[in-house]
C-alpha cells in the first residue's frame, strides 16, 4: 500500500514547522525504526487492510497504527499525541491512485517501560494510536 | 361483536434471540482465535543464546523456558464478565504477547529476544479485523432468525 504510506508521510514532512514534526524532531519510520535511535521518534505501519465494495465501489479498508515513542516526561508524549490528531484526526490526504474518503482515530494507549527492562537511563513511554482509513480506487 | 385477541411473545422470542445471538458471537470469537493462531509468529527454536550478563535475574528464567509457538497457543476465548466472550493472549511465560502486538521502543530489552527493535508484527487486531463483517452478517442472520 504505497500510495497510503506515502500519504501519511508526505502529510508529516509537509510543514517541518508543525508541531508534531516538531514533538518527534522529524523522526517517523515506517514498520520499524533504526536500532538505538535516539529519542523521541514515531513509527507506523498498517495493521489491517481488507478490499470490500460499497454499491458500485471498490474500497480499501484500513487500520492504521502509530507509535509514539519518548524518554521525557509524560507531559511530552501526551502533547505528541495531540498534536498527532491535530494532524492525523479528520484529516486530508493525497493517496495518488486512490480518492481518500476518511482517516479517523479509533483507540489509543499509552504504556510505561521501567528503566529495568529496557537498561535506558530512563523510563521510556509509548503511546499508541489506532487509526481507521477508507480510501477508494478511482 | 366479538373480541379479537392477540397473543405476543415477546419473552420467548427475546429469549431465543438471546441464544441465537451468543451463539454467533461464541462462534465468531472461536474464528477470531483460530485466524490469530495462524498469524501468531512461532519462532523456530526455543530458548535465547544471550550474553552473561543477560542470564540474570528472575525475568531471565522465564525467558530460556519459552518454546516455540508459546504464543500462539496462549490464545484462547473464554467467556466475558459482563456477556459476550473474550479472545485473549499471553500469560506468565508469555508476557511478550503486547510486544508482538503492539511493537516496543529501539532499545535492547534486558530479558532478551533480540538487541534490535521490536518492530511489532500485530495478530490479534488483524484477525479481529477481516471478522468483522461476517459477525454483522451472521448476527443479523441469526435475529432475523429468530424473529421470523
Amino acid at each position: 500500500m504505497r500510495p497510503v504510506w506515502k500519504g501519511i508521510y508526505s502529510k508529516f514532512t509537509a510543514s517541518t514547522s508543525a508541531a508534531f514534526y516538531a514533538d518527534m524532531r522529524g523522526q517517523m519510520f515506517l514498520q520499524q525504526a533504526r536500532q538505538n535511535t535516539t529519542f523521541p521518534y514515531c513509527v507506523f505501519s498498517i495493521v489491517g487492510h481488507d478490499h470490500d465494495w460499497m454499491f458500485n465501489r471498490d474500497v480499501e479498508d484500513m487500520l492504521i497504527q502509530f507509535n509514539i515513542f519518548d524518554d521525557r516526561h509524560s507531559s511530552d508524549i501526551g502533547k505528541a499525541f495531540d498534536d498527532l490528531n491535530t494532524l492525523y484526526d479528520g484529516c486530508q490526504m493525497t493517496t495518488t491512485g486512490y480518492n481518500f474518503i476518511h482517516m479517523n482515530l479509533d483507540w489509543s494507549q499509552m504504556v510505561k517501560y521501567e528503566d529495568e527492562i529496557t537498561q535506558h537511563t530512563r523510563p521510556i513511554w509509548q503511546y499508541t494510536v489506532q487509526y481507521h482509513m477508507l480510501i477508494e480506487t478511482t | 361483536m366479538a373480541k379479537m385477541k392477540v397473543i405476543w411473545n415477546g419473552k420467548s422470542i427475546g429469549n431465543q434471540v438471546e441464544i441465537d445471538v451468543g451463539k454467533v458471537e461464541r462462534k465468531t470469537a472461536e474464528q477470531i482465535a483460530d485466524d490469530a493462531r495462524k498469524l501468531a509468529p512461532v519462532e523456530e527454536r526455543s530458548g535465547f543464546r544471550g550474553s552473561a550478563a543477560m542470564r540474570t535475574g528472575a525475568s531471565w528464567k522465564s525467558w530460556i523456558k519459552r518454546r516455540p509457538g508459546a504464543l500462539r497457543d496462549s490464545i484462547k476465548v473464554v467467556p466475558g464478565k459482563w456477556g459476550g466472550y473474550l479472545v485473549t493472549v499471553g500469560g506468565h511465560d508469555e508476557f511478550y504477547a503486547t510486544f508482538i502486538e503492539l511493537g516496543a521502543p529501539a532499545v535492547p530489552i534486558t530479558i532478551g529476544y533480540k538487541t534490535a527493535p521490536i518492530d511489532g508484527r500485530p495478530f490479534m487486531r488483524p484477525a479481529a479485523w477481516r471478522n468483522r463483517n461476517t459477525f454483522k452478517r451472521n448476527l443479523s442472520k441469526a435475529v432475523d432468525k429468530a424473529t421470523r
